[in-house]
């Protein structure tokens, strides 16, 4: 891959994914700024609520030009639809869509950059009882398509990362909430084509080649790492 | 040093990804119907559709290594005939060279690669749109994806990675092919310019990129896909 450049935003820059792009950054030669409800000590980071868009245009005032900008911030809702509570539906919406809508709305990012969005390979399949999550994710490629037009003209680059099961904090909560949470996680691995779940620096490696000029003719597509999860039946 | 075999690497394409698999130190065997002139490379020249002379080439090329980590599929053909108008044997040599070969280069292939290894296979946006003429080829490339993803499953167990590359225009010897038909060549320009966001056909080494990174290390969780390289062509359409 080739070298990176320049500041680069990474949205839920304290959290698996995301501090694993914090580090794949770094080593590519970037300097990454991390956006997060918590500081990740890697890195600048800055406090914000990524669904506040007084608090993101604000930061992103303060952050200047960056050469990219990683969505990575996310949240879950478990419930049925019956039983999903209206604040929670939309509490996934704001954060996963309006979230990332914001960060792209107010990042400075410089002509010929690139952003990258997290969708989910949750945008292709369904699960039982993550109404709210699935509907975000396939929201977040409507939203990468869309805007990959717009930004096109200035060379700006739009493209999104789907991951399958990562091995995650993230992972490890909303299994934590199901009564058969480890039962879900010991079937996780031979639901993938490679047999086993990802580690969080191998969704972040397939990101920050998108930011890359290894892919400055890749805009506007969905690259999925999900160790064949998807072609598993 | 990693090692990569290369299918069509006297085109365009096929070309650019010797000369980036070179620069990212890869020693390599480069196969197509004439030798490819690369400096350093081995060179077999052999019928891709022949399954003796696969077979002999990869002997050849075991008899050199200890192990094959890339195969990248690049050879192609292409043959313009409505469905109406298409001799069998036209279809047949397209379904032979376009996907076939692939068939045979991954299966004498396979038993030299080992956990780490990865295949990458060239389709094309042509399988996901219908060129007007060209369902020949539009039915190839589509098979492409299909067979990646079927040998994904079959040798994901070794660790071994099956991926895609589908470009949108390439400014390589097929488009070259389609500019000396052109009545008035600057048409192409401008409609390449009108079918991608980013206002351009594609070089061959922004293809090659892709499949050097597929075939790397960085993509280790990515099996079964195809990564588009089509300056949002698809996204456009």
């Amino acid at each position: 891959m080739r070298p990176l450049a320049g500041q680069i935003v990474v949205t839920g820059g304290a959290g698996g994914i995301g501090a694993a792009c914090v580090k794949a950054i770094r080593a590519a030669g970037g300097t990454p700024v991390s956006l997060d409800q918590v500081e990740n000590p890697d890195c600048r980071s800055l406090i914000v609520d990524v669904s506040d868009e007084a608090e993101i245009s604000a930061a992103m005032a303060d952050i200047r030009e960056v050469s990219g900008l990683i969505c990575v911030a996310g949240t879950n809702a478990h419930g049925r639809l019956e039983d999903l509570a209206w604040e929670d539906w939309r509490r996934v919406m704001a954060v996963n869509v309006r979230g990332m809508m914001l960060a792209m709305k107010h990042a400075q990012v410089s002509d010929g950059g690139g952003i990258v969005l997290t969708a989910s390979v949750a945008a292709h399949i369904g699960c039982d009882g993550y109404t709210a999550y699935h509907t975000s994710k396939g929201a977040v490629l409507g939203l990468m398509r869309a805007t990959s037009g717009e930004f096109a003209p200035r060379g700006i680059r739009v493209n999104a990362v789907s991951p399958g099961w990562v091995d995650t904090a993230f992972t490890d909560r909303g299994l934590a909430a199901l009564p058969d949470g480890a039962a879900v996680r010991a079937r996780a691995a031979e639901a993938h084509i490679l047999g086993r779940i990802a580690q969080p620096a191998e969704i972040a490696q397939a990101m920050i080649f998108l930011l890359s000029d290894s892919a400055r003719f890749i805009t506007g597509t969905e690259l999925v790492v999900d160790g064949g999860f998807l072609r598993k039946r | 040093m990693p090692r990569a075999v290369i299918t069509g690497a006297a085109g365009g394409i096929g070309g650019a990804v010797a000369r980036t698999f070179a620069a990212a130190g890869y020693e390599l065997a480069l196969l197509d119907l004439s030798k490819a002139e690369q400096p350093g490379a081995e060179s077999i020249a052999l019928d891709l559709t022949d399954p003796e002379a696969v077979a002999e080439a990869f002997e050849r090329i075991a008899r050199r290594w200890d192990r094959i980590d890339a195969l990248i599929n690049v050879a192609g053909i292409n043959h313009r005939a409505p469905v109406r108008e298409m001799a069998v044997a036209d279809w047949d040599r397209m379904m032979d060279v376009n996907v076939g070969h692939m068939f045979l280069t991954a299966k004498n292939a396979v038993s030299h690669m080992g956990e780490g290894a990865a295949i990458v296979n060239m389709a094309s946006i042509s399988g996901h749109v219908a060129t007007p003429d060209y369902p020949a080829y539009v039915t190839t490339k589509a098979a492409v994806e299909s067979f990646t993803f079927a040998l994904s499953q079959e040798v994901g167990d070794r660790g071994i990675r099956v991926n895609a590359v589908a470009p949108g225009w390439v400014n390589a010897g097929f488009t070259d092919a389609a500019l000396s038909e052109a009545e008035n060549p600057q048409d192409i320009f401008d409609a390449a310019r009108e079918a991608h966001l980013l206002g351009r056909m594609a070089e061959p080494e922004e293809v090659a990129d892709a499949a050097l990174w597929l075939a790397s290390p960085e993509a280790s969780f990515v099996t079964g896909q195809t990564l588009f390289v089509d300056g949002g062509l698809m996204r456009k359409h």
